[in-house]
């Protein structure tokens, strides 16, 4: 392929990344109605976000706890909304405020072990689905946020990028190497190779 | 390919999908949206800051205005007063038209070398402007010689509030800085004792 044609081609190429990041996400428009008052929208945003914050929130608090500290993750999100500047950057932003409120979940006086057993109440956990979410736990932050995603919560890679601001590319990279990582803290052996 | 089904559950994986099984336990339940907060109470919440911000930028610029009204007054009082002391000098001199002349008119230049001129006119426009000096010659040097600003009653009782309210703020800084610096008023009264 002659010179000229390979720097078309990338010049192409930038340009479409560059076009995709200026496109309007679907949540730019919400977000704009739920800055001014409309809760119809921030409901939808919520159905869009809410398990992609639960999945960021299951890992850093005990499992029971998550859904309380997911609604204050969205009610927090709610107060500082006007403040957002790029409604495209909603979900990294959500993300972050997410990750904050784990965190400030663990400062707090709250108790952040597991309950035993008995006391887990209708949700039927295994020690297998325990064991599972440990090691997932254990892994590093970049990896452990997207396969609890796409483990937990069952979303394809195209719809942890949309739901976290990552790119597609950085996703299938995460989930590939944290599978890896994965089978080997379970002691799974990869029968493909 | 190798990690389609990792990526968006196309194709077959059983670990994965014996993962995703026991993960189910964990997955996000879907649930309403968190009760919001009232608009008007957000904005509530966050208003007060910015009417504490507004009323004390609104006290300085007024204590500034003030201190600037003053030393502008302190100015046009003295420079009245001698220009109608210089008038009556020059009027026992000069005829009165010319003098009068020689007050209102835009002043003349000076002779820098040579004879100084001796008219008396322009006497009168060169001891005006030995009177117009800065506002800082003029508190050293005008007030140890007695020209006292002349104030109506007003200005008086304003420049008493003034002053009362400035002793305020000193001996208020004076005690946060007896307080930083750890000398107490009880202190320093059992030292004296």
């Amino acid at each position: 392929m002659p010179d000229n044609e390979i720097a078309q081609n990338m010049f192409i190429f930038t340009n479409a990344a560059a076009a995709r990041d200026r496109a309007v996400k679907p949540e730019a428009c919400l977000i704009e109605r739920a800055c001014n008052g409309d809760r119809e929208a921030f409901g939808e945003l919520y159905r869009m976000f809410a398990p992609a914050v639960h999945g960021i929130v299951l890992l850093r608090v005990p499992f029971e706890d998550a859904q309380d500290v997911v609604q204050e993750t969205f009610i927090a999100a709610y107060k500082n909304l006007p403040a957002l500047r790029d409604r495209n950057a909603f979900a990294g932003w959500l993300m972050k405020i997410a990750r904050n409120h784990a965190t400030q979940f663990h400062r707090g006086k709250r108790l952040t072990e597991e309950l035993p057993e008995e006391l887990r109440g209708h949700r039927n956990v295994s020690a297998e689905a325990m064991e599972i979410l440990d090691a997932i736990r254990s892994l590093p932050q970049a990896y452990r946020e997207t396969l609890a995603l796409r483990l937990v919560e069952g979303m394809t890679g195209i719809e942890i990028a949309e739901r976290t601001g990552l790119t597609q590319q950085s996703v299938r990279v995460n989930l590939h190497r944290g599978m890896e990582l994965l089978r080997k803290k379970l002691g799974i052996s990869e029968k493909r190779k | 390919m190798k990690d389609e089904y990792l990526w968006n559950k196309v194709g077959e994986d059983s670990e994965i999908e014996r993962i995703e099984d026991a993960m189910l336990a964990f997955r996000y339940q879907v649930g309403p949206p968190p009760d919001l907060p009232s608009k008007t109470a957000i904005e509530r919440g966050t208003g007060w800051k910015l009417s504490f911000a507004f009323a004390f930028a609104t006290c300085v610029v007024a204590v500034v205005y003030a201190g600037i009204w003053f030393s502008e007054q302190e100015n046009t009082n003295l420079i009245g007063s001698d220009r109608g002391a210089i008038e009556e000098t020059a009027v026992l001199a000069v005829p009165r038209d010319e003098v009068h002349r020689a007050v209102i008119n835009s002043p003349a230049e000076e002779p820098t070398t040579g004879n100084v001129d001796r008219h008396p006119a322009k006497i009168v426009l060169r001891r005006i402007n030995k009177v117009r000096q800065p506002p800082g010659v003029f508190s050293k040097t005008m007030a140890s010689k007695g020209h006292l600003p002349v104030l109506t009653n007003e200005e008086k009782y304003a420049y008493r509030q003034l002053m009362l309210a400035l002793s305020i703020t000193g001996s208020q800084l004076k005690i946060v800085t007896e307080t930083i610096n750890g000398n107490e008023d009880n202190d320093s009264y059992t030292n004296k004792r």
